[in-house]
């Protein structure tokens, strides 16, 4: 699934938000941290899978690409979390699925 | 061929009037920033400024708490590093410059006030001011501790206002004034040690060892602790290392933040370094020392690695706590300090944890006013918490300097799931001084990753590993579950562990001992140099030389400043190393050597 986020740029009194976009400017890996912040707010339960980003001139473009789980034995139902469950660890494949690829939808 | 240039143009413009987009940088920025260290800022004793260090643009910047602005940006050297900060009775600011080997000093907190700087030693770490003497204290990872007056002059051999020298143990980290006392921390060991007034040792304590249930790979070993047949629970030592942060409450104890070895056997398998605050590996922990009492160990008052900075609120009423891997700081009242130690989780006591999204803290302070300073060194900003009776207002206050950026820097601080980050056993991107049990190899010293690690393939003991490459995915993303590693950390963290220096040696003692020593190492008769051969003091080879097994030859580069030695670390000192485990004339034909030759090749290999 995709998910577009128009953010006027740059943000006013939102300092987490201007980091992510300039860190996401300086290097295209940092670009999937700021479509999860995007999506944690939208309140989007999925981590993104891709994310392209485009700067114009007062506005950023992120399209967020992510999968949604539908469920299974080793699989959680990934819904609408609310932001406070967003782990400030970093993510590890043994967090998600732990290798069951039949849960993909 | 210039009309149809020109045609097509026109048509492109015609048809597409908006710019063209900008997209992200495809390969990472260059290497940017030093390892986190923690305790860089102080609020002013008249709670007006905030003053914080920032070792990775070599400034000191002072904030207005009061409007909020930024009132002085001090640049100092390149590559000068500023750590820890205190303020002397005269409202000047002395900064510890870490690589610049220096104390400066801020005359004032103004635009344009005059810096000074005085040579102190290779490695400033520590310093304090003791009101009563009006000398600043500075502790010295090469083992020197000097004093000198506040006021400026000479430091060393500068006549009335000579300062005074002490050689104490290596490693040295914070130092606090507590009356007529100082107490000195050691960064890895986590050792406390109380001088007199004459600047003698009285007194040498260690954090308390703590126990734990045995944990492999996430799997109880034993019976568990409450087992009521008291079947053998499997419990093991968590021993004391690396002391982060230590610094004084007003009634007069010591707070230290510092990490334990939890010495359960670590596996190779996917998850195999164990995680979380009942079997994780390294642990985040608090002791308190009260004036002459035995340290105690009390619950952790947060769970996340790199416990690399507290503060104490002034009337010792709120400590604070930050913990770096996870981004996160807690803060929980002083009644905190008096829950003893029952395993490794929090015990509830504190706050719900902060997390500003801002990346990974480094430094924290308590105002005046009770409020909850927090510098996050990317950006660079300054959050202020202030809490009142009717809620909590919360500023963010935009440093001077550009947008830092590394993902090799921030993987090597970031916790993974298990709750360990690399940092946590390469603090400040050298080595913990702990010998680690692995299941499948045995016993192994961490080694240091300071010191032209790009030149040191392959890696570990084993030279198992052939490129840093196979050592993130073996060891970040299987053994400590780091998940996947992108291009830009696989492109960065080489660039930036490699900018992360082997430690300065101290000046020698004995100078004419260390020449005697290297003329010994370098001679055919100890063959020392077919080994540890060119600038790093390794040919990168494998060899069994009597010790075990075949494994690398080491970088001797600041050798002197890491024991213990050899793969298992059965030597304490590099005295032991020609001792019994040494591996004998297989590791350098050095049996035959006096005593007092062995003594001078000691003191060469310390001076590397």
């Amino acid at each position: 699934m995709h998910r577009t986020f128009e953010i006027a740029s740059p943000v006013d009194d939102d300092a987490p938000l201007q980091l992510r976009i300039d860190s996401c400017r300086l290097d295209v890996d940092a670009c999937s941290a700021l479509c999860s912040m995007m999506m944690v707010r939208a309140q989007v339960g999925s981590e993104p899978t891709a994310c392209d980003v485009e700067f114009r001139p007062g506005r950023v473009t992120a399209v967020a690409t992510y999968t949604v789980y539908h469920g299974g034995s080793n699989c959680p139902v990934f819904d609408a979390l609310p932001p406070a469950t967003a782990s400030a660890a970093r993510p590890s494949h043994t967090s998600r699925c732990q290798g069951d690829v039949s849960c993909r939808a | 061929m210039s009309r149809l240039i020109a045609v097509v143009l026109v048509t492109a413009a015609c048809s597409d009037p908006a710019p063209a987009p900008d997209h992200p940088s495809p390969e990472p920025p260059p290497s940017w920033g030093v390892p986190l260290t923690g305790g860089t800022m102080l609020v002013t004793h008249d709670g007006r400024h905030a003053v914080i260090a920032d070792p990775d643009r070599d400034r000191v910047v002072t904030v207005d708490l009061t409007t909020r602005q930024v009132v002085a940006d001090v640049a100092l050297a390149a590559g000068d590093e500023p750590g820890r900060l205190v303020e002397d009775g005269a409202g000047r600011i002395h900064i510890a410059l870490r690589r610049g080997g220096a104390v400066a000093t801020l005359a004032a907190l103004t635009p344009g006030a005059s810096v000074t700087r005085r040579a102190v030693c290779s490695e400033p770490r520590g310093i304090a001011y003791d009101p009563a003497t009006d000398q600043l204290h500075v502790a010295c990872s090469g083992g020197e501790l000097v004093s000198f007056a506040a006021s400026g002059g000479e430091l060393l051999g500068g006549g009335a206002q000579a300062g005074r020298l002490l050689r104490l143990d290596r490693d040295l980290r914070d130092v606090v004034v507590v009356g007529t006392e100082l107490m000195v921390t050691r960064f890895r060991t986590a050792e406390l040690l109380t001088l007199d007034a004459q600047g003698t040792v009285i007194r040498r304590v260690v954090p308390p060892v703590v126990k734990r249930d045995a944990v492999v790979s996430g799997v109880p070993v034993g019976a568990p602790s409450e087992d009521p047949s008291g079947g053998g629970p499997a419990l093991v030592d968590a021993v004391p290392a690396v002391a982060w942060r230590a610094l004084a409450m007003p009634d007069g104890r010591l707070v230290i933040a510092h990490q334990r070895q939890v010495q359960t056997q670590l596996g190779m398998t996917p998850g195999g370094y164990g995680g979380g605050c009942e079997s994780g590996i390294v642990e985040s922990a608090i002791t308190v020392v009260a004036p002459g009492a035995d340290p105690v160990a009390i619950a952790p008052i947060a769970v996340g690695a790199l416990p690399i900075d507290l503060a104490v609120s002034r009337d010792g009423a709120q400590i604070a706590m930050l913990t770096a891997g996870n981004r996160q700081v807690v803060v929980a009242t002083a009644a905190a300090l008096s829950v003893a130690d029952g395993s490794g989780c929090p015990s509830g006591t504190a706050t719900a944890p902060i997390d500003d999204q801002l990346g990974a803290p480094s430094s924290l302070a308590f105002g005046s006013d009770g409020a909850l300073l927090v510098y996050y060194p990317e950006l660079p900003a300054l959050v202020i918490r202030r809490r009142s009776a009717t809620g909590e207002t919360v500023t963010t206050i935009d440093l001077p300097g550009q947008l830092g950026y590394d993902s090799g820097r921030a993987m090597f601080h970031a916790q993974t799931t298990l709750g360990i980050a690399c940092a946590s056993c390469h603090p400040e991107g050298r080595d913990d001084g702990l010998v680690w049990d692995f299941t499948e190899l045995g016993l192994r010293r961490t080694q240091s990753l300071g010191g032209h690690i790009l030149r040191r393939a392959p890696y570990h003991w084993g030279a198992d590993m052939a490129d840093l490459d196979r050592l993130m995915d073996n060891v970040f993303s299987n053994r400590m579950a780091g998940g996947a590693i992108t291009h830009s950390e696989r492109v960065s963290l080489g660039a930036w562990l490699d900018r992360i220096p082997a430690p300065v040696a101290a000046s020698p003692i004995d100078p004419a001992a260390t020449a005697r020593g290297q003329q010994l190492f370098e001679s055919a008769q100890l063959a020392c140099t077919s080994c540890h051969a060119g600038d790093l003091f390794t040919n990168n080879q494998r060899f069994d030389v009597g010790t075990g097994g075949t494994f690398k030859v080491p970088s001797l580069l600041g050798v002197g400043v890491r024991p213990p030695y050899l793969h298992d670390g059965c030597a304490p000192t590099l005295a032991d190393r020609f001792g019994p485990c040494g591996g004998g004339d297989l590791h350098g034909r050095t049996s035959a050597l006096t005593a007092p030759e062995r003594a001078d090749l000691i003191a060469y290999l310390e001076s590397l």
